[in-house]
């Protein structure tokens, strides 16, 4: 286990209005694995990820509960030496928008070699050469030339790529990335994905992977957290997820992607919408919207219980087995 | 229409008040402690200048007296009459004075018929009275004769000829004699000999005037250049800023540079010299001169916002559905653009203020006899230590001035930021 | 006189460039080359998509054909109508037959106006009804769009993303339009909204028969939704092919590795290898084919010669040399 959240909760806000960005969120990451966060927007994913590495803006964000495990260490009760040490180190992060994650006065040399000078006492000149070689890794063509180029004389790709390099610089062990991909052109978000796959084999990385594309996650992770309204509503790996859904919000989810209808059909939708993050309807988050709300659901928010082996639901219409139905299974996963 | 149980059913919008922009704007702004402070000392300086000549009159409101040939008591209404035509000598300030005293009748009037025809539900007939009762209100004014009345109210009713009811300060802000450069009356000064006959309560000034009588009536001076000259420096800088942003091009470029050359002017030495070779110094010149140079902000402000709106997409969809130029800027980008304008209304209030007492400070501004509190801290050049009372007392109201209006933009400038009033982006 | 077997919209060499300008004066310095010879059609009642990556054109080309920018070159027929020749007045006039929806949810509706202010400006500029008349059509508007009376008097930054979509689209078709341009209307929306609009978007050209031409990037809604699509690269069209068999048979190379690179939702890994490189800069793009640099089937005439449309199968064209008369492909 390389690195385990429990209990997380984040609340933006004080008082009656404050607005529960995150509630009661675990989520666990072994060595080398790639795990993906879903959801669509509102429902606390990004701020999932920031916690983790105490990135929250304080104030207004706070959290308010939990506890991140990294090793032996609580990332949240740490000191701030110990949590700079982690940051870059061990832990990466890479952003979605590139054009405002790295910084427009410096250029890219300047701001790779601060990472590693940060972080390990080497020489300027060390650093350079580490970057060059990074640079080069991730599929920068000329990287000894773009060094020293802005950020605003690259492309949305490159920059992308850019933020990757600096990420992985220290060799960190997990590398969060929220939507990484989300900006950029749908054949340059390819040779990302192939990146980041390739980079986790060579350097044995876990990822993070926080995104709403549901198609995005399938491709690349081995296990998935599907978030809803600040809550973790179902948790699997991902054949078992895109076989058989089992919560109705990811069964929503995907019965309403356009590829699941045939051309020129109506697709299947969720009716109303997702609701604000001050606003959650009491019980299940999603009951409003179900359809399967029963009473129950409008009173007692469901726990996320162990429903399948290695899945978790939080659902009060899901029922627990133990036997998965193998065969049935297997041809779903690939209808 | 007939919807199938799984096609979409949106929720509708949220119930509850419908919230404007400017609902939103107010609601923001009321959680700010400071500047709803601020807000409620601006209305408090907003009451002193309007009610001045209620405040501080050498005329009672009434006055009864015995007619010595008859016999018989007779009742006048000085005052009131004094209110209808005000004593100033030059057009501008006289004028000014009247506009307020109408204001003073007008806006009540107005305030109480908006009120009561938003009740009786009638409301656009009702709104029309407001027309007439305008008119009505200006007839006093233009019929009273503009001539003073000199009788000596306050020696009559010190000898017991007659009672009246006066103002809580009893003096005229032209009014002299009362001797030159008197201390207030409550200051231990061993330099005068004997009691005094009149309490002044801030002094006297160098020509025997009564200094709190004076600075409430500048009160209206300060208000009055501040808010006018804002309004001519703005409806300018509009003008130029929003031509230049919409028009783009050579429109633009010619603008910008304009607008560049005449930041290049050092305001003040300008305003100066344009001071310095006119003939008449009015209130009306003054106003004229700061505002014809403080657009040069607002222009660029606008320019920017109007920049950023024009690329909008609901102005493409305003002209995507037909709209004329006229409409689609008017409409659509200029309302939008003028949010941060109210925010420098506010400040630059503030700062023509300060700069209508500096003018007067160094002599170049308002003319005498009228009264300002620039021109009050001009009388103490000579030796503010000695004449202190004439140098703090005017001092105190323009900062007071000053930092209320800051507060109340500031207040405004935070209340409208959107960033500040959206939630966590999850 | 309106043909009804013509074609509503036909776009004919269609070319927008930006000029680039430096200096205190504005000097030209260069051009972007934002669309080149775009020819397509759209047909009344169907719906055409334009699809491609960022900087391809296809935004462009949508204003430009409703000749919100002005073109450089080209020419726009709206039912046999030359859009570019028309005057104002007779341009204001033609303007309610077709309209746009965006976007963006947040800029594309005015904070300070009210949703029935929104969506009555069309009725206020081409219509003489009186207000209870236009009140009335503003109520089956909201009706039409699901959003309900409710809706009145009411400011969009108290509606979400999807509902301010609609509000949009009740906008658009205030004025009765024959021909809806769709830039991107849902790319902003998370996908159970998605749905929802799409959903409505089919369901009002069904009962309304408004023509559309749909701009997109994300090729799974496109599928779902169009009956042609055309294929945009760095300001030209690559392919125009009908829906089906272009998400079957795809066959300009660019077309192929558009199709390749988009994931599925399937979990498993593709082990597919993506195009190489990157889009080239606009301004200066390359000359000949503008894929060739990253094409795996360049050959040299494709560096050199401007490229012609060929048809290798009826109803299916294609901008590649692959293709010409004679080669296997044909």
């Amino acid at each position: 286990m390389l690195l385990e959240a429990r209990h997380l909760s984040v609340q933006f806000g004080e008082g009656p209005a404050a607005a529960r960005a995150v509630n009661d969120v675990s989520l666990s990451i072994d060595a080398g694995e790639a795990v993906g966060l879903v959801g669509e927007s509102g429902c606390g994913k990004s701020v999932t990820g920031l916690s983790l590495m105490r990135l929250v803006e304080s104030p207004p964000g706070r959290i308010t509960a939990g506890e991140v495990r990294l090793g032996d260490r609580d990332l949240l009760r740490a000191s701030d030496r110990e949590l700079r040490a982690v940051r870059g180190q061990e832990i990466a992060m890479v952003f979605q928008e590139p054009m405002t994650s790295l910084n427009p006065v410096l250029t890219i040399g300047d701001q790779l070699t601060e990472a590693i000078l940060l972080h390990e006492r080497v020489a300027p000149e060390e650093a350079w050469t580490r970057s060059v070689a990074m640079l080069g890794e991730v599929g920068i063509p000329e990287p000894e030339d773009r060094m020293l180029q802005y950020p605003h004389e690259l492309s949305g790709g490159m920059k992308q790529r850019a933020m990757i390099a600096m990420g992985l610089l220290c060799r960190p062990k997990l590398l969060i990335a929220d939507e990484p991909t989300t900006a950029l052109d749908v054949t340059v978000q390819a040779q990302i994905l192939e990146l980041l796959r390739s980079l986790r084999e060579r350097y044995r990385m876990a990822l993070l992977l926080i995104t709403h594309d549901l198609a995005v996650v399938a491709e690349t992770v081995e296990r998935v957290y599907v978030m809803y309204a600040s809550r973790i509503a179902e948790h699997a790996r991902v054949e078992d997820l895109f076989g058989e859904p089992l919560h109705p919000y990811t069964r929503g989810l995907f019965a309403c992607l356009p590829g699941r209808g045939r051309p020129g059909e109506r697709l299947q939708v969720i009716p109303g919408r997702v609701p604000d993050p001050g606003h959650h309807p009491t019980g299940c988050r999603f009951h409003p919207r179900c359809p399967l709300a029963q009473e129950v659901c409008t009173r007692v928010d469901p726990p996320l219980e162990l429903k399948r082996p290695e899945r978790l639901v939080a659902c009060h219409m899901v029922a627990r087995e133990d036997a998965p139905a193998d065969a049935a299974r297997e041809d779903r996963a690939h209808a | 229409m007939n919807r199938s149980v799984e096609s979409s059913a949106p929720t509708p919008p949220p119930p509850g008040p419908r919230r404007g922009y400017w609902a939103g704007v107010w609601r923001q702004f009321r959680r700010n402690r400071a500047a709803v402070v601020g807000l409620a000392c601006v209305m408090g300086l907003f009451a002193v200048a309007f009610l001045a000549p209620l405040l501080a009159n050498r005329y009672p409101f009434v006055w009864t007296a015995s007619d010595p040939e008859t016999g018989r008591t007779v009742t006048s209404f000085p005052l009131v009459r004094q209110f209808f035509a005000p004593p100033e000598k030059v057009v501008p300030e006289r004028v000014l004075e009247m506009t307020y005293n109408y204001l003073l009748l007008f806006l009540p009037c107005a305030g109480l018929v908006w009120w009561a025809s938003s009740r009786l539900g009638a409301w656009r007939q009702g709104r029309w009275l407001l027309a007439p009762v305008g008119v009505l209100l200006l007839l006093p004014f233009v019929l009273v004769q503009p001539r003073l009345d000199p009788t000596p109210y306050r020696r009559l009713a010190a000898q017991d000829q007659g009672q009246g009811v006066f103002p809580p300060v009893p003096y005229g802000p032209f009014e002299q004699g009362f001797g030159n450069r008197i201390p207030p009356t409550w200051w231990d000064d061993e330099s005068l000999e004997g009691a005094r006959d009149t309490y002044h309560l801030l002094g006297t000034d160098n020509a025997g005037r009564d200094v709190f009588v004076r600075v409430i009536h500048g009160a209206r001076v300060s208000l009055a250049v501040g808010i006018v000259s804002v309004f001519i420096a703005t409806a300018i800088g509009i003008l130029i800023g929003a031509t230049a942003g919409y028009f783009g091009g050579c429109v633009d470029l010619l603008l910008s540079r304009l607008i560049e050359i005449m930041i290049c002017f050092p305001t003040f030495f300008l305003i100066l010299t344009i001071i310095a070779v006119m003939e008449q110094r009015s209130i009306l010149n003054i106003m004229l001169v700061i505002g014809v140079t403080a657009w040069t902000g607002v222009a660029r402000l606008v320019r920017g916002e109007v920049l950023k709106q024009r690329s909008l997409d609901y102005v493409t969809a305003s002209v995507a559905l037909g709209a004329r130029s006229s409409r689609t800027i008017f409409r659509h980008v200029l309302p939008n653009s003028l949010a941060p304008v109210f925010v420098s209304m506010t400040f630059g209030i503030a700062s023509s203020i300060l700069l209508e007492s500096g003018l007067s400070f160094l002599g170049f501004g308002v003319d005498i006899p009228t009264a300002s509190w620039g021109e009050l801290l001009n009388q103490a050049r000579e030796a503010p230590a000695v004449y202190w009372w004439l140098a703090l007392f005017p001092g105190l109201p323009i900062f007071f001035t000053v930092t209320i209006y800051n507060l109340v933009g500031e207040g405004l400038r935070d209340a409208m930021d959107p960033r500040l009033r959206m939630g966590p982006a999850a | 006189m309106p043909d009804p077997d013509r074609p509503l919209v036909e776009v004919r060499g269609l070319t927008k460039h930006f000029p680039v300008r430096r200096g205190l004066f504005g000097r030209v310095v260069g051009q972007v080359h934002a669309v080149d010879e775009a020819s397509f059609t759209v047909p009344r009642r169907g719906t055409v998509a334009l699809v491609g990556e960022s900087g391809c054109g296809k935004t462009t080309t949508g204003r430009t054909l409703l000749r919100l920018l002005s073109a450089t070159s080209g020419t726009v027929l709206f039912d046999g109508v030359d859009l570019f020749e028309e005057k104002p007045k007779r341009l204001r006039a033609l303007r309610k037959r077709m309209q746009m929806i965006f976007q963006d949810p947040y800029a594309s509706l005015n904070p300070r106006m009210s949703v029935d202010d929104t969506i009555e400006e069309g009725l206020r500029i081409h219509t003489r009804l009186s207000p209870p008349e236009r009140r009335a059509r503003v109520d089956e508007l909201l009706d039409l769009v699901e959003l309900g009376a409710a809706a009145r008097g009411r400011y969009p930054h108290e509606f979400s993303g999807g509902q301010r979509q609609r509000i949009g689209i009740a906008r658009a078709l205030a004025t009765d339009p024959d021909f809806l341009v769709c830039d991107e209307p849902v790319s902003a929306l998370d996908v159970s909204i998605q749905a929802q609009i799409l959903n409505l978007l089919m369901d009002l050209q069904a009962r309304l028969g408004i023509a559309l031409l749909f701009i997109a990037h994300d090729l799974a809604v496109v599928r779902h939704l169009a009956d042609r699509v055309v294929v945009m690269y760095l300001g030209h069209v690559m392919e125009d092919t009908p829906a089906q068999a272009l998400f079957e048979e795809p066959l300009h190379p660019y077309t192929q590795a558009l199709l390749a690179a988009v994931p599925e939702p399937r979990p498993g890994r593709r082990h597919r290898a993506p195009v190489k490189g990157e889009i080239p800069s606009p301004v200066h793009p390359p000359p000949g084919c503008r894929f060739h640099t990253r094409c795996p089937h360049v050959m040299d005439r494709c560096r050199r010669d401007p490229i012609p449309v060929y048809e290798p199968r009826p109803g299916r064209k294609v901008k590649c040399v692959l293709y010409r008369e004679g080669s296997p492909d044909h």
